[in-house]
């Protein structure tokens, strides 16, 4: 699934998105014949409109795909990244979940007016008895379809709903023979079902898009920033120095493999990728302010496009040297690459950038590297 | 070579392990002749503190031999008796040069681990979990010291080895806690743990001039310790007594000028608070059971200072925020910064202001350290210190 700015085709379907859909029901088990009747009745009617929505989805989807593709040449504005952060991603869980509470408020209304005719409807008597705390359901599903039909927990609710409704409706068919055989209950069990895998995809469309939002950047292919500053108690000139001598920051970065100065402002690097791989990527400096800031870019053919900057700030009062580093990557994958990553190499680019500082900052202040491992720590 | 070795909550085994190396040019190794189980070494024990793994050295109090230096160390020789700080600092970072070496900011590899559950890392420790440092431990017959040149210090021979060793850490911690006091004249000191520590507290609130110490503990053998061997002018048993209302009843209603929380996160306690605590930290609902600290906070005067020594690792319930900021209370804590008090309190056992040895109950071998963990947990024997001499055949440990 991806993000992008499309917001014309979200306008245009949301009207003709239709989606079948099943009701709450209470979990007494007196209730069940009840329940499977009114699961009838919703299925059979919300059939027709649920069906065309599913291929708009699919096709949908991978036509943002490639869309997307075409926008992955990175950035390196902040401005221009703020605007494509603010940009509102196709929203399938309002897709999904659109329209339903009007088919539905219609149908509860109906439940709660005329509870005989939806009865007659499918063919099976109503328990007069169990009017008022039906009626009384009814107006509370209308109350959740309308305030809650967005929320991921909600939908995740309506799953389990739907699971109920398929126990209900066995349960109902192994106490009363005759609705073994009914051919309009087996129709409903597989339209909960189907509801049931709709319910899902919505839900976990709107959960993924709450974690994305909530994360800041989008999903795929989109730049990952990793930032990390320290402060180094030297002067400035001394960590611009150390810093700027490329080919002896993989002795104190751990997760550098080497560094060639091709020339002036072009040098390779490698790092350690996932799984024992190597990346590796040509960097060209953009600008090279002494002893206060290096800019750089990688170079057509990278493994990984990046671009970064580090600056040197005076700390106030002879604290030292504030080193501020940052960097904006695209991986393949996106967060999902970046998540891989941590999970095969135990830290993230982050955490990475930012052990690197702390080694850098040892080196500048002790003369070396420190490190806990000797002969007798065997963990 | 043989250490003890961290195999799970309750297990502790001596174990054949790799010796250790020169891995940095400032760094000694230390032949090991005398180390101690600390209080804090119970929680790793008790497994109440995070990334601590099988097969992690224990021990953060030792002192003994150098035997090898790396080519950058000058202010050590091979031979040299030396007590070595249980904080690891590089001496070179604004917290070292600012005398807070337990913050040292270049000490602890694993900082990342301290920075997810703190915020920021403070400096590694000698044998005290991954987090802070992953660091081999002094309880073995030999320890790496990084940074030899800044913490070990050289221990006349007129010093016997059970003298200086506890300025590795209890006596300087104990120190820091009275010395955090801000002790004038007249002051009431009230010390929550008669342990090792609050023994050190007390004799150090004794040192900086108390007019009346009161310890609180439940362990009548502490109690006579701190009364007859600490200096403490008054003792409550908690088992026994209100502490709120003795405290008031002994401060003319004032309250404790200070208090001292020589306790930590495993406090015990008779009342119902303690089966609340101790469900929610089984529950991992908090890490810590503050339930000193409360009584603390809550005796203390108006104006008063609460000093923490004792160690907290995570997360307490039901702190008294509103205690603190209505009665303008001022709360202090902190991992000793022993090698700042470490020559001062030498030159004071040294002028026999203090003599550390008296808190030793328990005289062991390394092999028997699992039984020493034993007996300093459940306080069998009396006891209240383990020592534990690892090189029998070196030099003189009196």
């Amino acid at each position: 699934m991806v993000h992008t700015r499309d917001t014309s085709a979200r306008g245009s379907s949301s009207d003709r998105i239709r989606e079948a859909s099943t009701e709450a029901k209470p979990l007494e088990i007196r209730d069940r014949i009840t329940d499977v009747r009114m699961a009838c009745v919703v299925q059979l009617i919300a059939t027709n409109s649920s069906r065309g929505d599913t291929n708009r989805m699919g096709t949908t989807t991978t036509h943002e795909t490639t869309k997307m593709r075409r926008h992955r040449s990175l950035r390196t504005s902040g401005q221009s990244h703020e605007r494509r952060g603010a940009a509102r991603p196709i929203d399938l869980g309002s897709r999904l979940t659109h329209g339903i509470q009007w088919r539905r408020f219609a149908l509860n209304l109906t439940e709660i007016l005329a509870p005989n005719a939806l009865a007659k409807a499918i063919g099976w008597n109503d328990d007069k008895d169990k009017r008022a705390p039906r009626s009384a359901t009814e107006a509370f599903e209308i109350w959740f379809d309308t305030w809650a039909r967005r929320q991921a927990p909600w939908l995740w609710a309506r799953v389990g709903n739907d699971i109920l409704d398929l126990a209900l409706i066995r349960w109902a068919q192994f106490s009363n023979r005759k609705l073994r055989k009914n051919g309009g209950v087996a129709l409903t069990k597989a339209l909960v079902r189907e509801s049931m895998v709709r319910d899902a995809i919505a839900a976990t469309w709107v959960t993924g898009a709450a974690f994305r939002s909530r994360r800041g950047l989008g999903g795929l292919e989109r730049e990952q920033r990793a930032t990390a500053v320290i402060t180094i108690a030297c002067r400035r000139e001394v960590a611009y120095a150390q810093f700027r001598d490329f080919e002896k920051l993989p002795t104190i970065m751990s997760h550098l493999l080497s560094v060639e100065t091709i020339d002036e402002r072009r040098s390779r690097w490698r790092v350690k990728g996932p799984a024992g791989s190597t990346i590796s990527w040509e960097a060209e400096i953009i600008e090279d302010c002494v002893n206060e800031s290096i800019v750089w870019r990688s170079r057509e053919g990278s493994d990984i496009q990046n671009t970064g900057s580090v600056r040197f700030v005076d700390a106030p009062a002879g604290r030292g040297t504030e080193v501020h580093v940052s960097m904006r990557y695209c991986v393949p994958g996106g967060k999902l690459g970046v998540a891989v990553a941590k999970l095969l190499m135990g830290e993230d680019p982050t955490q990475q950038l930012r052990g690197d500082l702390r080694r850098l900052k040892q080196v500048l202040e002790t003369g070396d590297v420190v490190l806990a491992k000797s002969g007798g720590m065997p963990s | 070579m043989k250490a003890v070795c961290w195999h799970g909550s309750r297990d502790v085994v001596v174990e054949r392990v790799p010796d250790p190396r020169i891995v940095s040019a400032t760094d000694a190794i230390v032949r090991v002749t005398s180390t101690a189980i600390c209080g804090s070494d119970l929680h790793l024990y008790n497994g109440f503190i995070p990334t601590v793994e099988k097969g992690d050295i224990l021990g953060h109090e030792f002192m003994g031999e150098v035997v090898e230096i790396g080519r950058g160390v000058k202010n050590l020789h091979v031979g040299d008796r030396v007590v070595v700080p249980f904080p690891i600092a590089c001496g070179a970072c604004s917290q070292c040069n600012a005398g807070l070496t337990s913050l040292c900011e270049n000490s602890n590899p694993n900082a990342s681990m301290a920075e997810a559950l703190w915020g920021h890392s403070p400096a590694g420790l000698f044998g005290y979990s991954h987090m802070l440092g992953g660091y081999a431990g002094g309880q073995a017959e030999y320890v790496r010291v990084p940074f030899a040149d800044v913490g070990p210090l050289k221990i006349p021979a007129s010093v016997s080895d059970e003298q200086a060793l506890f300025l590795s850490d209890i006596l300087p911690t104990g120190y820091m806690g009275a010395e955090m006091c801000e002790i004038l004249p007249g002051d009431v000191i009230a010390v929550w743990g008669a342990g090792p520590v609050g023994q050190f507290a007390i004799a150090s609130a004794r040192m900086l001039g108390a007019e009346r110490i009161v310890a609180i503990d439940r362990f009548p053998y502490r109690l006579d310790m701190a009364l007859t061997r600490a200096g403490a002018t008054d003792v409550i048993n908690y088992e026994t007594v209100d502490v709120e209302e003795a405290l008031a009843e002994l401060t003319g209603g004032r309250g404790p000028d200070a208090c001292i929380d020589a306790v930590g996160m495993e406090a015990h306690s008779h009342a119902i608070p303690y089966a609340y605590d101790r469900a929610k930290q089984m529950m991992r609902l908090e890490t810590d059971r503050p339930l000193a600290l409360r009584e603390a906070i809550r005796s203390c005067r108006n104006g008063g200072t609460i000093s923490v020594i004792g160690v907290y690792g995570g997360y307490i319930d039901k702190f008294p925020m509103g205690s603190i900021m209505n009665r303008s209370l001022t709360l202090k804590s902190g991992q000793c910064h022993v090698h700042r008090y470490m020559k001062p309190l030498l030159e004071r056992i040294e002028r026999g202001d203090i003599d550390p040895s008296f808190i030793i109950t328990h005289r062991l071998s390394l092999d028997e350290a699992p039984q020493g963990y034993d007996t300093f947990l459940h306080k069998h024997e009396r006891c209240m210190k383990v020592v534990m001499k690892p090189a029998t055949d070196g030099i003189a440990t009196q």
